[in-house]
């Protein structure tokens, strides 16, 4: 889905894109760094909101916001939407016609990710807490614990990491490497702060 | 889809009645313009009582509110103008000083050519 997004993005005139179910809840965005987390779970509330709000009878195809600095471009999909940051000197022709081709794969992505949440922070998050827990199961196993580790993550697929849950489960498989009663122990105490 | 963007209309806030009622009868004679509407911010018409009337003005007002919130979010500074495509046609919602210009614009014709003589008639009055 990024890459698509990211292929988008590359109409000149787009800043950023992203892609939202209906209710604006599950986001995957291709915007700069500099738009963080907060700004791409405010855009697509208000986005959603916005249409929810507008009408029961006429759900609008497309949405043209526009401003002093840029442009909001909403293109609905089936099941959630496609929302873009543009300058205001975008070229629209250029710019509907690759929304037309994106259209059809997106929706095909958003429903086949419709389960599936991969907000980028929480992805990040994720994953500064599967680095902590790994330093800390090296530090009771040693230097093999590097090898150990990417092990269990192959066993358990990389794809599985969505949420706390499933650090939950890489803890439990990992403490059962630890041969030393005590050294499980601290592992376990240590996994418990790293994931509160 | 708008290929215009960049143009914006005057302001029309400080028109007395029967001003802002020759502003938008001309506005009506622009071609595919089916209805212009002035309404307060609270989304009120001020010279159209009719149940279609109150029905653009909220509906406008759902989303320039929508547009000003997710514009303060993104950065890209005031709000001008919301364009909204459904398969019944396009509606065009214009922030102005103190209220919001609706116009309701049929779906066979080039909304660019229509913005544009929109604008034309609110930066000149004619």
């Amino acid at each position: 889905m990024r890459d698509m997004l990211q292929n988008i993005n590359k109409v000149e005139g787009v800043i950023g894109s992203l892609v939202s179910t209906v209710d604006g809840e599950k986001t995957v965005h291709a915007f700069p760094p500099l738009f963080d987390g907060e700004h791409i779970r405010k855009i697509a509330t208000t986005i959603s909101g916005t249409i929810r709000q507008s009408s029961t009878a006429d759900t609008p195809e497309l949405l043209e916001m526009r401003y002093q600095n840029g442009m909001i471009i909403t293109r609905m999909l089936r099941g959630g939407f496609l929302a873009l940051l543009c300058t205001n000197d975008i070229n629209m022709s250029l710019l509907t016609i690759s929304l037309n081709v994106a259209k059809p794969k997106l929706e095909i992505l958003l429903a086949e990710s419709a389960t599936i949440s991969v907000n980028p922070d929480v992805v990040k998050n994720l994953t500064e807490r599967m680095d902590k827990l790994k330093i800390a199961f090296i530090r009771q196993v040693g230097p093999v614990g590097e090898y150990l580790f990417e092990e269990i993550l192959k066993k358990l697929g990389t794809a599985a990491f969505k949420d706390d849950d499933d650090l939950v489960d890489l803890v439990d498989l990992l403490k059962d490497e630890i041969e030393s009663t005590v050294g499980k122990t601290e592992f376990i105490n240590e996994s418990i702060t790293i994931l509160s | 889809m708008a290929e215009q963007n960049s143009h914006q209309p005057e302001s029309m806030g400080n028109a007395s009645p029967p001003v802002l009622r020759q502003l938008l009868d001309r506005l009506l004679k622009v071609p595919g313009v089916i209805q212009a509407i002035v309404s307060d911010k609270n989304g009120v018409p001020l010279d159209d009582q009719s149940d279609i009337g109150r029905s653009l003005a909220t509906r406008g007002k759902v989303f320039i509110d929508g547009a000003i919130l997710a514009g303060k979010t993104m950065g890209v500074g005031e709000t001008k103008s919301v364009a909204v495509h459904d398969h019944n046609g396009r509606m065009l919602v214009y922030a102005l000083d103190n209220q919001y210009l609706h116009i309701f614009v049929t779906k066979d014709i080039r909304l660019a050519l229509v913005e544009a003589a929109i604008s034309k008639i609110l930066a000149t009055g004619r």
